[in-house]
């Protein structure tokens, strides 16, 4: 049996830090599996509204895994909705995320009966140039939610090996770094090289969300512009949720079966919404809303500031509370215009949907 | 002499430290811009390889705000995402990884997750959480990295090590297993940085213009080690700042 080896991180690093034993912070692989295997596997048509997929499968307590990164191809649409419906004690599993996170966050400073998220496990919160995240910040230094550190790689080789059914991944990186002292991973000797090698666990979410370039109604869908492992966390998930650019006939899906990049079998529920991403940007589509991400990112700078909730409360009642769908959310907020200038931006290639 | 900004020296310093021919791993900010200026300028023939996933993306237009900018992924050889442009840094196609930071000490140690102790989470302030640095300063066959200085930046001991250099000094990256070569060259806002190979302390090797060794060495925690070699950098020409303010026309990037 092979032990745990030392790195020497221990004497190197500036922090005093206690192991914590191990705890799966969702599914195992093998749970996964089993929930898997009980579904119906057949060609079923899976569109419904958004409202009807959030109810079906946002519970109190998942591990939500959030596809997208950063403001990339985010899944906004299904957490505007996630937040509409309320749930509470949730686990976030994601590489690198924006706006999300933040109006996940927001929701629940203005009401933690209504949203709430218990722990974190991630690669990196914030907006990138447009600036740090001020909710996140918030959350950790109040202590408000627990946090797990990982890299971009090691997430999404987390989510790699739940989407192989497999219960760990080796990497080789992690070691040497304080991230090998806080986080769930651990330094192994291999049993084959004799090198160390960094042992990932898997990250299977209970529920996933993502948003893509175009799909079938089975859920078969294609994906322009980086992937941002969402074929990986709509694999590695119990169930998955996605919304979808255009909704495009099972015939064009099979014309070009190497443009499919998440099999059917992988997904749960499908919902068309155009400008599902926004105010993220969508390759192909349309392009960042730098003034919303910058007015939102203000207001939580205020409130992490000066602890005034009036700036915020306002934006979520108008914009989340105070929209039925997302549509009424993007008319209200962006407006022909706007989405008209977003997809001028836009400076994706063609996508090919035929 | 031209005129030019702090930014503009150090991004035209730091591009002269990648060769032509090179695969480049970068993410976002002022690694980018460097990168299409040494595109612009001597290594044409550089193919750059992006954190989202984009294999050769191409430099002078892509001047994305993002990792996974839409921008990064047109007119490449492909756009996969970051689980293959990674693995490509495992495998060991990558010459030069590219990273920021907040903090480091001698031995090429980096912060770039936050300040305070995790541990207590009262005093800690993330920046983000610690992204990609760390698989890109792993495995990268050598590591260039750009960073802000002064004596809170230039530490005796990072706050948290988001990403190992030589850590303890000679022989401990080939204990733990890393497989890249370490960091390399460090530019900072003060000056030029290399590691002595034997010992693999960071030492100061150019100082800018306007510096001198002796407000350096006040600028660093610890008693850093200066090249018998020290030079001034030289300054950009006129020609070499035209170019740059070409590829960030609106001082985006550059301020």
């Amino acid at each position: 049996m092979l032990g745990p080896v030392s790195s020497k991180i221990k004497s190197i690093s500036k922090l005093k830090y206690d192991e914590i034993p191990f705890e799966h912070w969702g599914l195992t692989a093998t749970q996964t599996r089993r929930i898997t295997e009980q579904k119906d596997h057949s060609m079923r048509d899976k569109r419904m509204t958004l409202k009807e997929a959030v109810t079906r499968y946002i519970k109190d307590g998942i591990n939500l895994g959030v596809g997208g990164f950063v403001n990339t191809r985010v899944p906004a649409s299904i957490i505007h909705e996630i937040i509409r419906k309320g749930t509470r004690n949730l686990t976030l599993s994601l590489q690198s995320n924006s706006i999300c996170l933040e109006w996940l966050a927001g929701a629940m400073l203005l009401d933690p009966d209504r949203v709430s998220i218990k722990r974190v496990e991630l690669a990196w919160w914030g907006y990138e140039l447009i600036g740090i995240a001020p909710l996140w910040r918030y959350l950790v230094t109040n202590r408000i939610v627990e946090t797990d550190d990982y890299t971009n790689y090691g997430m999404s080789v987390r989510f790699k090996a739940g989407a192989m059914g497999i219960p760990f991944i080796p990497v080789r990186d992690h070691g040497g770094s304080d991230m090998e002292l806080v986080n769930r991973g651990k330094m192994i000797e291999c049993p084959f090289t004799g090198e160390n090698i960094y042992l990932l666990p898997s990250c299977n979410p209970d529920v996933g969300i993502v948003h893509t370039t175009a799909a079938d109604m089975y859920g078969n869908a294609r994906i322009f512009g980086a992937l941002c492992t969402c074929p990986e966390i709509s694999m590695a998930s119990a169930y998955t949720i996605m919304t979808t650019e255009k909704i495009i006939s099972s015939d064009t899906i099979r014309r070009y079966p190497n443009l499919t990049e998440i099999p059917y079998v992988a997904v749960d529920a499908v919902i068309e919404q155009p400008f599902g991403s926004y105010p993220g940007a969508c390759y192909g589509y349309y392009w960042f809303d730098m003034d919303h991400l910058r007015m939102f990112r203000g207001l939580c700078d205020d409130f992490s500031k000066t602890g005034k909730k009036d700036g915020l409360k306002k934006y979520f009642d108008e914009y989340i509370f105070g929209c039925e769908t997302y549509d009424d959310f993007l008319e209200k907020v962006a407006g022909h215009k706007k989405l008209r200038h977003l997809r001028e931006m836009d400076g994706g290639q063609p996508i090919y949907t035929m | 002499m031209a005129d030019y900004k702090l930014t503009e020296l150090m991004t035209i310093r730091c591009a002269k430290e990648i060769k032509d021919g090179e695969v480049v791993f970068v993410g976002v900010g002022l690694p980018i811009v460097v990168v299409a200026y040494a595109f612009a300028t001597h290594a044409p023939n550089m193919i750059m390889f992006t954190e989202g996933g984009a294999i050769r993306a191409t430099p002078p237009i892509a001047l994305g705000i993002t990792v996974d900018d839409p921008a990064l992924f047109t007119n490449a050889d492909a756009a996969f995402g970051m689980l293959a442009t990674m693995a490509a840094l495992q495998r060991g196609e990558v010459d030069v990884a590219f990273i920021g930071g907040a903090q480091i000490d001698k031995y090429g140690n980096i912060n770039s997750s936050g300040v305070g102790n995790w541990t207590q989470k009262e005093s800690w302030t993330y920046f983000a959480g610690s992204g990609g640095a760390n698989d890109m300063a792993t495995s990268g066959k050598r590591v260039l990295a750009i960073l802000p200085q002064d004596k809170k930046k230039f530490v005796d001991k990072v706050d948290y090590i988001t990403t190992p250099g030589y850590l303890e000094g000679p022989g401990t990256r080939e204990r733990l297993g890393m497989i890249g070569g370490g960091p390399t060259c460090v530019v900072s806002t003060m000056g030029v940085y290399r590691f002595n190979d034997v010992t693999k302390e960071v030492y100061l090797a150019e100082f800018f213009p306007g510096q001198s060794i002796e407000k350096i060495k006040a600028n660093c925690a610890w008693d850093l080690q200066v090249s018998p070699n020290v030079v001034e950098t030289t300054p950009p020409t006129a020609d070499e700042v035209k170019v740059l303010r070409g590829i960030d026309p609106t001082g985006f990037y550059l301020g």
